[in-house]
Order: C-alpha cells, then sequence, then structure tokens
C-alpha cells in the first residue's frame, strides 16, 4: 500500500579526446549522449567535423 | 537496427547503480572504472541498447579511468572516469564502454559513435559521465 518507487532517470555522456602521435590534439567533444539537447547534437557535429548537410530534424 | 550514435546504461548498469547503494553489493563490488574501445559497430550495424553486455569488436587494452564525482545540475549528481588508450595499430574506433574490470567484466554503459579514425601511436582520452537526475 505505501510503497514508493523512487526513479532515477541516469544520463549519460561520452566525450573524446585524441592525442596524435605528433602531440597535436583534436577535441571531439561530446561523440555520444543519452539525452543530447539540440545544441549538443549540433555540437558533436561540429566538432567531429562531420557538419554535413543536415535535411531532417531527425537527423539533429 | 542501423548503425547510430547512442549511449545507454546497460540493463546490467541499472542493477550496478541500484546494488551500488548497498552496504554490501552482493555482485557488483568494483566500480564500473574501467574504459573499452572497438571498432565493430559500425560494421555490425549496431546502435548502443541497453542489452548490451560487451562492445562488438574490442581492441586494445581497457584504461584504467581516474574517477570523480562533478556537478551537473546538483552538487556531485554526476560520475566520472577518464581514461586515455592509446593504439598499437590503425584503428576506426566506433564504440566505447565502461566495465567494472580489466578484462571481460560487466558492462555497466555502452557507446556508439561515429568513427574516430588513429594512426598507430595515436591516443584517445574519454571521458565517461553518468548523472543520476
Amino acid at each position: 500500500m505505501g510503497e514508493k518507487v523512487a526513479k532515477a532517470q541516469p544520463r549519460m555522456e561520452l566525450h573524446a579526446v585524441v592525442i596524435r602521435a605528433n602531440g597535436n590534439v583534436e577535441d571531439h567533444g561530446l561523440v555520444a549522449a543519452s539525452h543530447p539537447t539540440l545544441w549538443q547534437r549540433l555540437r558533436a557535429r561540429l566538432d567531429g567535423g562531420r557538419l554535413g548537410r543536415i535535411t531532417t530534424r531527425q537527423e539533429l | 537496427m542501423p548503425f547510430g550514435t547512442a549511449t545507454v546504461l546497460t540493463n546490467k548498469g541499472k542493477a550496478f547503480l541500484a546494488e551500488r547503494l548497498r552496504t554490501s553489493p552482493p555482485t557488483y563490488t568494483a566500480s564500473p572504472k574501467y574504459i573499452g574501445m572497438g571498432v565493430g559497430a559500425t560494421g555490425a550495424a549496431r546502435t548502443a541498447v541497453a542489452a548490451d553486455t560487451a562492445l562488438s569488436t574490442e581492441v586494445e587494452t581497457r584504461a584504467t579511468g581516474t574517477e570523480s564525482s562533478v556537478t551537473t545540475s546538483q552538487t556531485n549528481d554526476t560520475y566520472q572516469t577518464v581514461g586515455t588508450i592509446t593504439a598499437t595499430a590503425t584503428r576506426a574506433v566506433d564504440e566505447s564502454g565502461i566495465f567494472d574490470a580489466a578484462t571481460v567484466g560487466n558492462m555497466a554503459a555502452s557507446a556508439t559513435f561515429a568513427v574516430i579514425n588513429l594512426a598507430s601511436a595515436d591516443a584517445i582520452q574519454f571521458t565517461w559521465k553518468v548523472q543520476v537526475s
């Protein structure tokens, strides 16, 4: 009767920075997220140099 | 399911979080600080899902992450583990996971992402964050 369930909603983020053998550093930023915001999705594309043509909202 | 970008807490990861609240966790006694990377998600047309228990094609030795509690929304609401993995050969990295052991172990979280190409001796520093909100 009195049972209460407190639900946690974990959010995951994975960031990646590439360190080249020559010492160059490339920050890929947020490469994957469980609940990415629109800005995070766009930022991930920009950081990864993968900003191709975006034709649908789903692609964001 | 086709390849896609995703990060999920696995089913084991959910049990992990719940059990680690106990005084003496019976199963998940070690933290998921070990970071693995793989190269098989795109080829396997795999998107990270909660049922994941391993990477498609794991490569290199897992990094022993440096753990901390960081603040995202509330003070110390986020678990963070940071580790660097160096490639010993050319790698097209497209998946990562956090585990509770340096080999095998339980995968607490799984991620698939657009390929990051590495040459031999290049490295990736991964920062994994799990926020409880």
